[in-house]
């Protein structure tokens, strides 16, 4: 019997590791529900008010948005530098004229410039704070064993995970080593 | 002349005469309606009052339970999340439960959310979450009943189907009934209950228990009253008194891959070491 049961744990555990990195993904879609509460259910336990404390189905995952930005800038900047080449090889009347409004090369070059230090500038990665608490965890992560207790670790962020009433969630923490 | 005053005053009595009737019909009407009305309150009362036959019903389906060694039920069971908004949101739970009492206890729980395995062997009680890959093993007290106790107050678990582990028991809260009726004969997947329905404090249900020598409990409803919006729990159960295990089924082997992790509350480096 046991033997039985460890077989179909493992699997079944194999069957479902798919799931679990779909899982880990999130639901794409849907919006964030909140709920006020959940049925009871036992006639033994009294009158609880079964609060759910872990009750966000979807969790949208926010993409870092300063970094597409930054990225933006990038793509600016390359293109000066085009233009750039293109004038050092002195290919005809066409980029002549735009080389003749050479005061706007020179600019544009060091406005991008500028542009690019000033956003690198503000993409600080503003860190967590310890103790809040995450339904799902921010992308790329690594699972790291400390103590025999399993930690998650993304970027500088160190989570706890947590099994917080019925459910699993991620608590913020100050990195366990 | 004296005629027609004559005819004059028919004709007037005759008026006030219909005016009367007209006036005097809706309130034998209402007189009418109040008295069903009353007679409707009066069976509500009678509703509300304890049926003395469907509370020895569920008194001796408790005594029955406590009488069981081994027990493995199988339950379907639905329940209701209410919104901020008060929408309910319905969700399905598939239960897999094997008891040795007073202090053995499997349970796997399936839903299209999450796979758990709940074991107790005595000593420990471990919650696997499979499709995470992750577990968490607590020191237990003695009995099925106050793990649940335990689980419920210290860690925000709900141990499935504890009230199978209370009926017939000290804990059992039959003494709150505030109503009791005797729906009738009902059937539940092939099997011959009788259908209860019971009241308490925040909470209106309903029970199936089984016709006969097994009285056991074949469905159970739960309405909470608590929130306006009156989330529902249900669960059809299947019981199997004469289950196949042995010891090893109450204790917990983490696949190789799995990971220990904490329940809420516990300190990491209080469960670390292993």
């Amino acid at each position: 019997m046991n033997r039985t049961i460890q077989k179909s744990l493992v699997a079944l555990s194999v069957l479902l590791l798919p799931f679990s990195t779909i899982l880990n993904a999130g639901p794409g879609g849907g919006g964030n529900h909140s709920s006020r509460g959940s049925a009871t259910s036992s006639v033994n336990r009294g009158n609880t008010s079964n609060t759910n404390r872990n009750n966000n189905t979807n969790v949208n995952r926010n993409t870092n948005t300063n970094v597409n930005s930054n990225k933006n800038v990038n793509v600016n900047a390359n293109k000066n530098v085009n233009v750039n080449v293109n004038v050092d090889n002195n290919r005809g009347g066409y980029y002549g004229g735009g080389y003749n409004n050479g005061c706007c090369y020179h600019q544009s070059v060091g406005g991008a410039v500028a542009t690019a230090a000033a956003v690198t500038a503000t993409t600080m990665v503003t860190a967590a704070v310890v103790g809040s608490m995450v339904n799902t965890l921010p992308p790329s992560c690594t699972s790291v064993i400390v103590n025999g207790i399993a930690y998650q670790q993304c970027g500088s962020t160190w989570y706890q995970p947590q099994f917080s009433g019925g459910n699993t969630n991620y608590v913020v923490i100050n990195a366990p080593r | 002349m004296k005629k027609r005053l004559a005819i004059l005053a028919l004709v007037t009595m005759a008026v006030v005469m219909v005016a009367l009737q007209v006036r005097t019909q809706p309130t034998a009407v209402s007189n009418l309606t109040s008295a069903s009305a009353a007679k409707r309150i009066v069976a509500a009362a009678d509703d509300s009052a304890i049926n003395s036959d469907a509370l020895a019903a569920l008194n001796s389906m408790g005594s029955y339970l406590r009488t069981l060694k081994t027990f493995q039920v199988e339950a379907v069971t639905t329940k209701d999340d209410v919104l901020d908004d008060g929408q309910l949101i319905q969700f399905d739970t598939h239960v897999n439960l094997l008891a040795r009492m007073p202090d053995r206890l499997r349970v796997e729980v399936t839903s299209s959310r999450q796979h758990r395995f709940y074991f107790y062997d005595g000593k420990n009680f471990t919650l696997f979450a499979q499709r995470v890959n992750y577990y968490a093993t607590v020191p237990a007290p003695e009995t099925i009943g106050k793990l649940a106790d335990e689980l419920n107050d210290k860690l925000g678990i709900q141990l499935p189907l504890e009230d199978l582990f209370f009926w017939g028991g000290p804990r059992s809260k039959v003494n709150e009934i505030t109503g009791a009726i005797d729906v009738g004969p009902a059937e539940v997947g092939g099997v011959t209950c009788e259908q209860y329905a019971f009241r308490q404090p925040g909470l209106n249900w309903q029970i199936w228990i089984q016709q006969g020598d097994f009285p056991l409990p074949r469905k159970l409803v739960l309405s909470t009253l608590t929130d306006e919006a009156r989330p529902q729990y249900s669960s059809v159960l299947q019981w199997n008194l004469a289950p196949s295990f042995n010891e090893e089924a109450f204790q917990f082997q983490p696949p190789t891959d799995a990971q220990k992790i904490v329940f809420a509350g516990e300190k990491a480096s209080d469960v670390a070491g292993n």
